[in-house]
């Protein structure tokens, strides 16, 4: 008989037998419900510990979002972080005694005055912001004094440590940590995800060449600047400069102006550095020579046009003459034989007629004419009538001296090379030739960059000064000085760009105010502090095998007359 | 079977596994909450910890700024940016070698080195 057929017997059918054996039949039955009830009882007793919820529980550690990713520069140095930070408050409706408060408050809150803490605590809401950013300390030092009404909650704050450098670069984040502008914005999802992000930027280069165009606005009163340094190899940006900038922790106060990241968003006239390309060009398409002789005397009009140099010239030039001391006529004539069709292309290949592809939204697009005619051809040819960001400027300078094949800039260090082979724009002779002519603007008494020399790093470069653009025509008295530079001129390794905003003649100018007095010399400066961070090691620019490098066969260019021709 | 089960001596027994192992799974219970209260002070720790060092790592790259550190070695260590005639090359210091002389006195370079 199974178990369960003698329990419903012994429940259901009437007890049988003798009173005594009745009696130890539901003594058992009582014996064994006890039994069972044990046995439930101690499963219990192991299940319900071993399988309680433990999800209900909540740590700190899980209601933490994961904090926004830092951006670093190349080095690793912190460029931005986010930190905790504690935000102190007020309920003015639970001060008790404002006066006292505010007394107390005053010596902790050092950036608070005692009127304004009064004005907070007793204003007429149930919040008054008192800090918005506290140390855990000074927190601890407020929670001493034990004003009933002042809290504290803990919030996150993004950080930029390096103050101003970069700051235009860096960009900045919302109250709800959300990128608003720069790398914080166009980076946003990574930097969300807790992904950090390594700018191919360098601090150290960064703070040298913001300094050097900082003091030269300042020896020359002009009203801004802007700076680059890129790598011609990698493309990578060292450094990018824009001069009025701001403390990137206060983005909200800063103008406009300041906000304005002319090394990427202003476009610009830049003048004569536009003859590299000019040069270049003609070279590589094989309409000149770097030997053949452009009439630079007679008098050069176009339409209504009149194009005239800066120092007008007594003999004919070459072509790399017309580079070195910056001819303008010499350059247009050598514009209207490349023609418009040609100029357009290598114009449209060096990048001129887009934004640069850039890892920021902060990228202007070049003004160019609508008609290309011969006037345009001619002026463009000199950077006029054409208008390009800096950063335009440097990457289509990389191209042009670096391996001749087409640079894109890259504002992120790159971690591999490059998988994509450059297509080529220019051959390894016109690259040869636009060195030694480039160096010759910086070491040639007649050159027009002999104030950006540095001993030893054979700069290459060239000055380009315009004027600006005024609603009707150019204002005489406003002038945007840039020089474009590269180094060492026998095998370059890095470019530089420097831009003087409206420099004020002075007197240790001598009242000028071209690029050659006010951009050269810092690129001069700026090339002899960042080349030993650089790895480049100075040489001796007589030795034979540099001179091989930079020759130009062109024994008239050492008989010329010194002087300090800036354009 | 059933006489094994009614048996007293399994009765007592059950009642005495129960207790036991209703103490010793509270203890193993009270052990696990008091591990759980550590983790939780461990992580909370960390946190803390993790928001310190960033918060140390800023300041320290705050105070290590080039432009400040530029500043301080000018004016403690009298440092200035180097220039090119400061720099001399294996090359150099070999020819010296051979030539008993300066190495500095055969480079050509001049420049504003102190």
């Amino acid at each position: 008989m199974n178990m369960l057929a003698y329990l419903i017997h012994l429940a259901r059918d009437a007890p049988q037998g003798t009173p005594q054996s009745v009696a130890t039949k539901r003594v058992l039955f009582a014996q064994f419900l006890a039994v069972l009830c044990f046995v439930f009882i101690g499963y219990r007793v192991v299940e319900v510990p071993l399988t309680a919820d433990d999800t209900k529980r909540t740590y700190a550690a899980h209601a933490q979002q994961v904090p926004r990713g830092d951006i670093l520069d190349r080095n690793g140095q912190i460029m931005a972080t986010t930190l905790q930070a504690l935000e102190l408050y007020a309920n003015p409706k639970e001060i008790l005694d404002p006066i006292e408060a505010t007394a107390a408050l005053a010596e902790v809150l050092t950036d608070l005055d005692e009127a304004q803490i009064f004005a907070r605590l007793t204003r007429k809401s149930r919040y008054a912001e008192l800090a918005w950013r506290l140390s855990p300390q000074k927190y601890n030092d407020v929670l001493q004094l034990g004003i009933a009404g002042v809290y504290g909650r803990s919030k996150l704050v993004r950080v930029y440590p390096n103050i101003e450098a970069a700051a235009h670069l860096l960009g900045g984040v919302n109250k709800d940590d959300k990128g608003i502008a720069g790398i914080e914005l166009s980076m946003d999802e990574r930097l969300t995800a807790g992904e950090d992000v390594m700018l191919a930027l360098d601090l150290n280069i960064q703070a040298v060449l913001r300094q050097e165009i900082r003091n030269q606005i300042e020896r020359f009163q002009a009203i801004g600047g802007a700076g680059l340094v890129q790598d011609i190899t990698t493309g990578e940006i060292l450094a990018m400069v824009s001069l009025p900038d701001f403390d990137a922790n206060h983005l909200r106060k800063a103008s406009e102006n300041q906000r304005f990241n002319r090394a990427t968003s202003g476009v610009y006239e830049l003048g004569s550095t536009f003859k590299i390309f000019n040069t270049a060009i003609a070279l590589e398409s094989g309409v000149f020579r770097a030997h053949d002789v452009i009439d630079v005397q007679s008098p050069l009009h176009v339409g209504r046009f009149s194009i005239r140099d800066f120092h007008p010239e007594k003999t004919p030039l070459n072509v790399a003459e017309v580079l070195i001391v910056s001819s303008n006529k010499g350059s247009a004539r050598i514009a209207d034989r490349i023609g418009a069709e040609r100029q357009q292309d290598y114009f449209e290949k060096l990048g001129f007629f887009k934004p640069m592809p850039l890892e920021i939204r902060e990228a202007a697009a070049p003004l160019v004419p609508a008609h290309w005619g011969r006037a345009e051809i001619m002026t463009m040819s000199y950077g006029h009538g054409i208008s390009i960001t800096p950063m335009h400027l440097i990457n289509a300078m990389a191209t042009t001296i670096g391996n001749g094949t087409i640079m894109t800039p890259s504002l992120i260090k790159k971690t591999a090379p490059d998988a994509d082979i450059r297509p080529r724009l220019f051959s390894p002779e016109t690259i040869t030739q636009i060195r030694a002519m480039m160096r010759r603007v910086v070491s040639h008494p007649r050159g027009t960059a002999n104030f950006a020399d540095a001993k030893g790093y054979l700069v290459a470069g060239k000055t380009g000064t315009s004027e600006k653009i005024k609603s009707k025509g150019y204002n005489r008295k406003a002038n945007i000085t840039s020089f474009i530079a590269s180094f060492p001129a026998h095998d370059p390794k890095y470019a530089v760009f420097i831009m003087v905003d409206e420099p004020k003649g002075q007197k240790h100018s001598f009242n000028f105010s071209t690029a050659g007095w006010v951009a050269a010399p810092v690129g001069g400066r700026v090339i002899q502090r960042i080349a030993p961070m650089l790895g480049v090691h100075p040489v001796d620019e007589n030795a034979p095998k540099i001179r091989q490098t930079l020759k130009l066969k062109l024994p008239e260019l050492d008989k010329v007359e010194p002087s300090h021709a800036s354009f | 079977m059933f006489k094994l089960l009614t048996h007293p001596a399994t009765f007592l027994s059950l009642v005495l596994l129960t207790i036991i192992s209703g103490i010793s799974v509270y203890g193993v219970g009270m052990q696990h909450d008091h591990q759980t209260q550590k983790h939780a002070q461990i992580e909370r720790n960390i946190i803390a910890t993790t928001a310190r060092i960033a918060i140390l790592k800023a300041e320290w790259a705050y105070l290590s700024r080039p432009d400040r550190v530029q500043q301080l070695a000018e004016r403690l260590l009298e440092l200035k940016p180097l220039s090119a005639n400061q720099i001399i090359t294996d090359a150099d210091l070999e020819q010296r070698n051979q030539s008993g002389g300066s190495a500095l006195a055969n480079f050509t370079l001049d420049g504003g080195g102190q």
